[in-house]
């Protein structure tokens, strides 16, 4: 009896191992899609489409590094898109932002990428060289689709030798959030209305941030770090870098030319911001503007769906300060890609023009600052800040003199590199000379090979 | 008398000492529950609030609404862990016995040639199997989350664990079965497998535990959301999350009670478990 | 058990008939069909899972391998990269044997301690031995991630029970030099459990008459420790510190989720780089030659530690 019963269970056991090994080695265990899974010989060829025939379902895979605001919205439009498009299923996949260039590289090698795929500029370098975009100049061709409704000078980065590799979706530039309750609590103008006056400098910001710290209540009076975190130095930086007429890197990308006076000057003032006056978080910290503890946050205009969430407090939108070379401000930039070894070309096409239309990229501009001149100059995409006044004030006028962030084909390994010298600025170990002459030290040959 | 007062001093000390790290080691706990009930704005305070006051119990199902596929990374890992589990005893206990109680050329030598494989870590294999399973296609599913651990240096362990428990049975057992005309399955299957019932709750622990604890194998295989275990889904989700402490301590309590519980009930069986390999 | 013994007799007569008349080969030659079949399974994970991929990682250490472009046979020069120009690597080694050395004095000596505290017979003890041992069954991740938190520099725990005596915290985990010692901390608390009670077995193991014997022979408790308790769970010392010092020269998880090997290089472990340079920079090869060295120098380890065994255990039953 009990020998019988352990027969059993053994026996089922074995089954049930058995079962579960096939199901995990037929490829996908779970997930059971269809798009993006192993690599099965050559590429379909194009699809024929005779009347009658039934069309295969299929499952696109769609990666993004935003929050859940996005996705989201994304979802939204997948099921409008359903709706013309009964065979595509598009899942939207999340990676944060630290990894994001990281994980798509073992996934492209290893045959798993998604189909379609947000990246940033930094990202576009190495893929585009390496050939693992697919080309989608034929979206030209559909006049329905206003190709040249682009902004050319938003397609450089995503074109090489005559093909267009990519559709830009966002570009914003840097701004603040500012909390408008902290600010007037403390009778203080509010950015906005020192901007107005032509007054918006370092010194007034941080003669602001000074008054509004307040340690007790755990309240800082800016925060340059946003959700992509410590790590992602750039969009932390490089606007002060900007502001101090600091270069990262030589116009044609070998050489390094942070260490230099007005790069010193720009790590200082960071540097004094955390540690000499403790107006920002010190290093590690993950405060965000919502929790009502930051009183300006530089941000981009992707936050705006968490922004709109807050109820505990009023904010507004303003540019930023003016350094001795300008504001320094940074346009931030994401395309919509093509994996070149996606397994269904024409369906991720499909895909990628539906949510790049006019009319859906006027939906991604609640969050992203479209690459359509029709929209960005639209009175609808002035609606989707807090006031037509402010994202006038703050985007439309700002992109103009904005700077582009600095991207390098060589790009994960300066990165890495750049993040564990800062390091040594952050826990304080080196002053801000001998961080920069480390970082040359360290990064310079990088930027040769 | 003096002598009865230095036994109380040493009892109280006793008491005292062992108290202070039950403590500092039970804190981490009290803390994610505390913060896993607390409102969002409640994290950072000083002085820091001991007690969650709201009581916020809609951080767990808020949990599910920023990571929809939480409950996926709890069910992969106990399925995973269940199967290597399994099958690692099963295969270690069949070739245990064979190396402990059958005699065929070259019996010794393979064995060693085995027992060094304990040796090899994983690290050190993980990238070559990376490739290799990258030509196969099984990256990005469970199987090198399970076939590779469960015969590879995982199993060479069990092995020796079986075999050393195998040697330990009177060798008089194995004739009288032969006699009553058993063969070596049969042998196997009806009485020495019983028989280890101990040595193999102690294999399953182990294999079990070392399972459910494997981070580095899931973090460079796995890439799809769907099919991540729980240690990569939770560092998901501190990269994705910033602040939002309260919504992460929610997800590592779920991730860790369950396991707490089973610990909880059968705490005998685990720890004396551990106990005898280490006599071994 | 109870029907083969009264039915053996019968048997043993049915069974040497029956063998009279089977050659010896036969028998000989079930077993060993059995032998291999059972040890099949084992044999052949060993062979796809362990000796493949260390030849085929030790091939890979010997070329450029790399995920973004062509391979080239580089012979030793990756061996030689790492050992003479490449002062991350030896931070590595460095920082994992600063690791090594941190933990194993502090997780044996607890746990030792607490082994003897815990080998009384006093109410509830066994509660206490539960409680230390709970980490144990806890999800590395998890720890490392709550402790994270609790040594947040800006409002975690430890810095808020500090400022409450009046003492500005660190930035613990941005402190190049605090760093590893929190890691190091962090990691103790998690394992020191397992070899308390590996410990707590081996001190229940010792017979009482022994230390019966010293009493009545005049030993002080201090001699009786040293002379009788020490030497006869030598064993259990022995294997608890080869496990430990193997486990934490492949440190990973807790440094991963803590740190990721920061601030700056200070927490830098060899798996780690390891992990880096394969996976976030995608130097294949230059990796395999690192994790060869691991590999070797856990050989080193383990070999040495068959060979101390019969030297400094002292009791071996």
């Amino acid at each position: 009896m009990k020998k019988r019963k352990m027969k059993n269970m053994l026996g089922l056991l074995a089954i049930f191992v058995l079962v579960m090994v096939q199901l995990t080695a037929c490829g996908g265990g779970k997930s059971g899609s269809d798009g993006g899974g192993a690599s099965a010989g050559s590429q379909p060829a194009k699809q024929e489409q005779s009347q009658g025939e039934a069309k295969q379902n299929v499952t696109l895979k769609f990666s993004i590094w935003g929050n859940d605001t996005h996705k989201q919205m994304y979802e939204e439009m997948i099921a409008a898109f359903r709706e013309t498009h009964p065979n595509i299923n598009v899942e939207v996949m999340t990676i944060p932002f630290a990894e994001y260039q990281q994980k798509l590289t073992i996934m492209q090698a290893s045959k798993t990428a998604p189909d379609v795929v947000w990246l940033a500029e930094r990202m576009i370098p190495q893929f585009i060289t390496a050939g693992h975009l697919l080309d989608i100049s034929f979206l030209k061709d559909d006049a329905d689709y206003k190709f040249d409704d682009i902004f050319p000078s938003t397609l450089d980065l995503v074109t090489k030798d005559g093909g267009i590799y990519g559709i830009p979706f966002s570009t914003p530039p840097s701004m603040l959030y500012y909390n408008k309750t902290l600010f007037e609590a403390k009778g203080l103008p509010t950015p906005k209305e020192l901007y107005l006056q032509g007054k918006w400098n370092f010194d007034e910001f941080l003669k602001a941030a000074k008054a509004l710290t307040d340690s007790a209540q755990g309240i800082y009076g800016t925060n340059f770090v946003r959700s992509g975190g410590w790590n992602n130095w750039p969009d932390v930086l490089q606007t002060v870098f900007n502001a101090y007429g600091a270069e990262l890197f030589s116009e044609d990308g070998t050489a390094f030319m942070m260490n230099s006076p007005e790069g010193e000057q720009a790590l200082q003032f960071f540097a004094d911001m955390m540690f000499k006056d403790e107006i920002h978080p010190k290093p590690g910290d993950q405060t965000t503007f919502d929790t009502g503890k930051i009183a300006m946050q530089k941000e981009l205009f992707s936050y705006m769906g968490k922004a709109k969430a807050i109820t505990d407090f009023e904010w507004d939108i303003a540019p930023l300060p003016a350094g001795p070379y300008g504001p320094g401000t940074t346009i931030g930039y994401a395309a919509y890609t093509i994996m070149k070894d996606t397994k269904h070309p024409e369906e991720a096409a499909e895909f990628l023009k539906f949510i790049t239309n006019p009319d859906n990229m006027m939906t991604t501009s609640q969050f992203f600052v479209p690459s359509r001149k029709s929209i960005l100059e639209s009175e609808a995409f002035l609606q989707q800040g807090p006031s037509a006044e402010s994202v006038k004030l703050a985007v439309i006028d700002q992109m103009e003199g904005a700077k582009s962030l600095p991207s390098h084909v060589n790009w994960q390994n300066i990165d890495t590199t750049m993040q564990t010298v800062l390091d040594y600025l952050y826990s304080q170990s080196l002053s801000v000379k001998e961080v920069l002459a480390k970082a040359e030290a360290e990064i310079a040959p990088l930027l040769k090979s | 008398m003096s002598n009865r007062r230095a036994d109380l001093i040493r009892k109280t000390a006793a008491y005292l000492l062992l108290a202070v790290v039950s403590v500092l080691v039970l804190f981490p706990y009290f803390w994610m529950v505390t913060t896993s009930l607390k409102h969002q704005t409640k994290i950072f305070m000083f002085p820091p609030q001991w007690w969650p006051d709201p009581i916020v119990w809609s951080n767990y199902t808020d949990v599910f609404r920023v990571q929809p596929h939480f409950p996926l990374y709890f069910f992969n890992s106990v399925y995973i862990a269940a199967v290597v589990t399994i099958g690692t005893c099963v295969f270690s206990a069949l070739a245990g016995y064979a190396f402990a109680k059958l005699d065929f050329r070259f019996r010794n030598a393979v064995f060693l040639v085995l027992l060094s494989g304990m040796m090899i870590p994983t690290e050190v294999t993980a990238i070559p199997m990376f490739v290799w399973m990258t030509n196969l296609g099984l990256t990005d599913t469970h199987f090198p989350l399970i076939v590779p651990p469960m015969l590879g240096a995982g199993g060479m362990f069990g092995v020796f664990l079986m075999r050393q428990f195998f040697i330990t049975v009177p060798g008089e057992l194995d004739e009288a079965a032969k006699i009553d005309g058993c063969n070596p399955w049969k042998t196997f299957w009806r009485i020495m497998l019983p028989l280890s019932g101990p040595m193999m709750s102690t294999l399953a622990i182990f294999t079990f535990l070392h399972s459910w604890d494997n981070y580095f194998d899931s973090l460079i295989f796995i890439s799809s959301e769907r099919l991540f275990t729980i240690p990569v889904g939770l560092k998901l989700f501190t990269d994705t999350t910033g602040t939002e402490w309260h919504l992460l301590m929610a997800a590592s309590v779920m991730a860790t009670l369950p396991l707490l519980l089973v610990f909880f009930f059968a705490q005998r069986k685990f720890i004396e478990g551990v106990a005898l390999t280490g006599l071994k | 058990m109870n029907h083969i013994n009264t039915q053996t007799g019968a048997a043993v007569r049915r069974w040497t008939g029956i063998r009279a008349g089977l050659p010896k080969s036969k028998l000989k030659s079930a077993e060993t069909w059995y032998g291999w079949l059972f040890i099949s399974p084992m044999v052949a994970g060993y062979l796809l899972f362990l000796l493949v991929p260390i030849a085929a990682a030790l091939y890979m250490s010997l070329t450029d391998a790399s995920l973004l472009h062509e391979s080239r046979f580089v012979g030793l020069g990756n061996y030689r990269q790492a050992l003479n120009a490449d002062p991350v690597f030896w931070t590595s080694i460095g920082n994992t044997l600063y690791f090594s050395a941190g933990l194993i004095p502090l997780n044996l000596a607890l746990a030792l301690g607490l082994a003897f505290l815990l080998n009384r017979k006093l109410p509830g003890i066994g509660l206490f031995r539960t409680a230390i041992f709970t980490p144990v069954i806890t999800s590395i991740v998890i720890w490392a991630i709550v402790w994270k938190y609790i040594f947040a520099t800006d409002f975690g725990l430890v810095n808020e029970l500090l400022k409450l005596i009046g003492v500005q915290g660190p930035a613990w985990l941005y402190n190049m030099k605090l760093a590893m010692p929190v890691v190091i901390v962090v990691s103790v608390l998690k394992n020191v459990g397992l070899n308390m009670v590996i410990f707590l077995a081996a001190l229940q193991d010792v017979p009482r008459m022994y230390y019966e014997a010293a009493t009545i022979d005049g030993a002080s408790r201090f001699r009786q420790m040293t002379h009788i308790t020490l030497p006869m769970i030598s064993p259990a010392i022995f294997l608890a510190f080869i496990l430990t010092l193997i486990g934490s020269l492949k440190v990973f998880s807790q440094i991963q989720v803590m740190t990721d090997g920061g601030p700056g290089t200070s927490t830098y472990v060899l798996v780690y780089y390891i992990y880096q340079r394969a996976f976030k920079v995608f130097d294949f090869g230059y990796a395999s030659a690192l994790a060869f060295i691991l590999f070797f120098l856990v050989l080193v380890l383990t070999l040495l530690q068959w060979k101390l065994r019969t030297r400094w255990v002292h009791h071996e039953q």
